[in-house]
């Protein structure tokens, strides 16, 4: 898999490194560190994914987390 | 006497509660219908845990749980109609944004993938996830986000792994267009490039 396009193709499933076939990831990783320009898409989209994660982080209101230890506790 | 399922809710389940609520947040939109529906999921969770798999992934059930009581039982009645034909977004290429922005003109104290990926702020990126259609949301959340396999966020959306793989694609290209045109219009672009200047011109 050193295509261009084959790696571009499994871009995201490398990024979130699941649903991988067990060899794939190697291949793509050793693609990545020869070619620039899909290293720079790369670096591109999990910065852009990581931006996109981190905006809709927030926290669990704590009476919503009392809620819920109350109502595991009643049954 | 508490058995082990009910130790894995305890110790794995409970503590997910901060991002979970994030995502009922992004897919109801509303503080209040997001802490109704962590609460019906997770009643629901405990309530039916015979039915998890020990050894499974209980964070993908818990998911799994959430995704059908949003669907069920909080999604809007009605659909919005459509803005932009599917069809649009299919001509559209693969890395959108990506491509975009590097095709802008460099100046001397901007590159483009910086001044936009950088200086976008949260809510910039909440408001862009928030106008996706809601399957292409869920999608692109669970997946993108949250980082579960197509599997499991076929098995949370009740659909087809090709389904998922579909709505992924297009949720990404309605994502990035999205965010190429605020960029545009929020002036964010570098110094030169004409619709951001003409925008601040303007305001």
């Amino acid at each position: 898999m050193s295509h261009c396009e084959d790696v571009l193709d499994h871009l995201y499933e490398y990024i979130h490194s699941n649903d991988f076939p067990s060899d794939g990831g190697t291949e793509i990783k050793k693609h990545l560190q020869n070619c620039r320009s899909c290293f720079s898409r790369y670096e591109f989209e999990q910065r852009l994914l990581e931006r996109l994660r981190n905006a809709g982080c927030c926290q669990c209101p704590d009476s919503l987390k009392k809620k819920i230890q109350f109502l595991i506790k009643q049954f | 006497m508490r058995n082990a399922r009910q130790d894995e809710f305890q110790t794995k389940a409970l503590p997910l509660l901060d991002e979970v609520y994030g995502v009922a947040l992004r897919m109801t939109h509303n503080p209040e219908a997001a802490e109704d529906l962590v609460a019906d999921a997770y009643a629901r969770a405990w309530k039916n845990l015979d039915q998890f798999q020990p050894g499974t992934n209980i964070r993908a059930w818990i998911y799994k749980i959430l995704t059908n009581t949003y669907i069920n039982n909080y999604r809007k009645k009605h659909r919005e109609p459509e803005r932009v034909s599917l069809d649009a977004y299919d001509r559209i290429e693969d890395f959108y944004l990506y491509n975009r922005l590097t095709q802008q003109p460099r100046s001397f104290h901007a590159d483009p993938v910086e001044s936009v990926v950088g200086q976008m702020t949260n809510e910039d990126f909440k408001r862009a996830l928030d106008k996706l259609p809601e399957e292409y949301r869920a999608a692109v959340i669970l997946y993108d986000l949250q980082g579960l396999s197509y599997q499991e966020v076929a098995e949370a959306m009740d659909v087809p792994l090709g389904t998922v793989r579909s709505r992924l694609a297009r949720g990404r290209k309605m994502l990035q267009s999205s965010l190429w045109t605020h960029a545009k219009e929020a002036g964010l672009l570098a110094d030169g490039f004409q619709v951001g200047s003409a925008v601040r011109r303007k305001s």
